[in-house]
């Protein structure tokens, strides 16, 4: 294949639907707002008409200028309609290949795909519209360096199942994004309702001041938690995750398809994560960290939504066999349960006080203080820090419980950090740096005894150290 | 554990970091003047202006002075075969171990109060991080910088 290829026409469309449904929010938001004027509404057409013939035909040009080509295991894309541009992709440095296909694709049966390499900006290296057995073409073709025999082991699938994916999407808990959309949509109905009549109405139900606050507050997280149930399960439908020789890849998607394909050489570190609500009936996720794929730093991929807790061994045994390990570990010690405390109790204080001191019934979220300070408990017991020959395995909770499994050779930096009233009682953070999406991620377990520290120190700087842990008190990982 | 790092960074940090501090903190005298304009308009009280005003110029003056001599004594480096260690801060202590094997490349950089004083800055990237060694005079920059691609060409070649 190495002849010069253009994409498929379509290219032309889905660049004008791309440019536009980035600026779909201030789009409608000045159509919405400007649209009130008498007469204005048809200058909005005609200039929203100017816009679209543009885009589809900037479009054109770009699909006119753009050409691809596969030269000894190496990609190589031209492109640019006023500086042409070259963008040459070496086989073996190619971290993650991504296939996805957008609605408009999928009307034409084509697909597009994204090459990732490590430390690379998103936009870099995407062929956007090309049939489907000419992106499975250029998969293999961009394989074969990496891949030396063309023979794979049978193929091993795992699929999400209808339940599964419903319990996912019912936990999925996502709500931040889901209110801040509610709150955009409430903001732009007030251009149809006024204030006063949503007022009016809710007066007209006659319902005592507070009662009122507390149905509108419910109101909105149920909206939330609706939005964010089928925000989820658009995602998740469909997820399969097949498993080759040396590659993962997933599937997903219900409207735009997505397809990731994850060789094993490229995993940087393996996330369980136990969601607060999750965790109560037994479910994880799993999420791997690799250097090409995130769109923003520190950033990770789902590698699996919804999975029992007693199943996760057999998963990581038959998916992710590096990542098998167990381990001695090493916990805070008991004198480090105050600090816990204190700091989950901290930015509950940020709240209640203010709250307090404002509302009439502000001390009702004096209520946070014992959950706080709960919190603070649950985060002791949780934390721990284990590691053999080559993995590191470590156990934290901020909300969710993560577990973190990185290989010695995935870490790019080790830190101990140590606050004055940390070194008073001789207890130290430990975080670890390592490579995800475009930036690094770090995890961190807070107040571990110095000598714990030092040791984990210890271990990351030596080559190659069959040191075991001194004071081994829980084994890891456990879920 | 090995022993903690031991090299030092130049002394004239102590005045770069001086001239820095103080043209950085002055940035946050915008605070007290903007609020004492708004409070003049709308007669809002007038106690937070003088408090805010001398935390800000309590901020600027020990920027201009103590901070940046104890920030210094606290800074340690070393770089060897293996690794690069960091250890630095007042309030937080922080230590950092990196590993030569996954430093990607090297940079040093000068910015106008550096050139003056003819100091230079090394900056570390790894895969997922960034770290930097600060003031160091230009020619053991120099070294610091070919030393850590050394050592980093070296480790790599080893796995």
């Amino acid at each position: 294949m190495s002849e010069i290829h253009r994409q498929h026409p379509v290219a032309a469309i889905s660049y004008a639907t791309g440019t536009i449904k980035d600026f779909l929010v201030p789009f409608v938001v000045i159509v919405l707002l400007g649209g009130q004027a008498d007469g204005a509404r048809t200058y909005y057409i005609v200039g929203a008409a100017v816009i679209v013939i543009g885009l589809l035909f900037a479009g054109f040009l770009s699909w006119l200028r753009y050409t691809y080509r596969i030269e000894d295991g190496e990609l190589k894309i031209e492109y640019g309609v006023f500086v042409k541009k070259r963008h040459f992709v070496q086989s073996s440095r190619i971290q993650v290949i991504n296939i996805t296909s957008g609605v408009v694709q999928r009307i034409f049966g084509l697909v597009s795909v994204e090459v990732k390499t490590a430390g690379e900006s998103t936009s870099e290296a995407i062929i956007s519209a090309v049939t489907r057995e000419a992106a499975e073409e250029i998969q293999t073709l961009l394989g074969k360096t990496t891949r030396n025999e063309e023979v794979r082991d049978p193929h091993t699938i795992m699929r999400l199942s209808k339940k599964d994916q419903l319990i996912a999407a019912s936990t999925a808990g996502s709500f931040g994004i889901a209110l801040s959309i509610i709150g955009t949509i409430t903001s732009q109905l007030n251009q149809f309702i006024s204030d006063t009549q949503i007022y009016e109405y809710l007066e007209s139900l006659e319902l005592p001041g507070t009662n009122l606050i507390i149905i509108m507050v419910m109101a909105m997280v149920i909206m939330a938690w609706i939005l964010s149930l089928f925000g989820t399960m658009i995602k998740y439908s469909g997820f399969t995750l097949t498993r080759n020789r040396d590659e993962l890849i997933m599937a997903r998607g219900l409207f735009e398809r997505k397809q990731l394909t994850i060789p094993y050489s490229r995993i940087q570190a393996v996330r369980i994560v136990q969601g607060i609500l999750r965790q109560p009936f037994g479910f994880a996720t799993i999420y791997v960290d690799t250097a090409g794929y995130g769109d923003e730093s520190g950033s990770s991929t789902v590698l699996f939504p919804l999975i029992k807790v007693d199943q996760l061994e057999d998963f990581i045994k038959d998916n992710l066999p590096d990542y098998k390990v167990n381990v001695s570990a090493v916990i805070p010690p008991a004198r480090a349960l105050r600090r816990y405390i204190i700091k989950s109790i901290i930015p509950a204080l940020i709240i209640i006080v203010p709250v307090t001191m404002l509302f009439q019934f502000g001390y009702i979220s004096l209520l946070l203080l014992p959950l706080a300070a709960g919190l603070g408990v649950k985060r002791f017991h949780d934390a721990g820090v284990g590691f053999n020959d080559d993995a590191l395995v470590m156990r934290f909770r901020n909300l969710a419980l993560t577990t973190a499994i990185v290989k010695k050779r995935c870490i790019q930096a080790s830190d101990m950090h140590s606050i004055y009233f940390q070194r008073k009682r001789n207890l130290v953070n430990f975080l670890v740096t390592v490579a995800s999406g475009r930036a690094g991620a770090v995890f961190r377990v807070s107040e571990l005894d110095q000598d714990n520290g030092n040791e984990l120190m210890t271990w990351t700087s030596l080559p190659s150290d069959n040191d075991d842990l001194t004071d081994s008190t829980v084994r890891l990982p456990y879920w | 554990m090995k022993p903690e790092p031991t090299n030092q960074i130049h002394k004239k940090a102590i005045t770069a970091w001086r001239i820095n501090g103080f043209f950085t903190s002055l940035g946050y005298w915008l605070v007290p003047v903007g609020y004492a304009l708004v409070a003049w308009e709308g007669q809002w009280p007038w106690w937070p202006v003088y408090l805010v005003s001398g935390l800000v110029i309590l901020n600027t003056i020990l920027q201009a002075s103590v901070i940046p001599v104890v920030r210094w004594r606290h800074w340690r480096y070393q770089i060897d075969e293996n690794e690069i260690d960091l250890k630095r801060g007042i309030f937080i202590v922080r230590r950092t171990l990196i590993p030569a094997k996954r430093v990607q490349h090297v940079d040093s950089s000068q910015g106008p109060v550096y050139r003056s004083l003819k100091l230079a800055k090394v900056t570390i990237f790894t895969a997922g991080s960034i770290h930097d060694i600060p003031a160091l005079d230009e020619e053991t920059a120099e070294q610091v910088r070919i030393l850590i691609s050394k050592f980093a060409r070296e480790a790599q070649e080893n796995v």
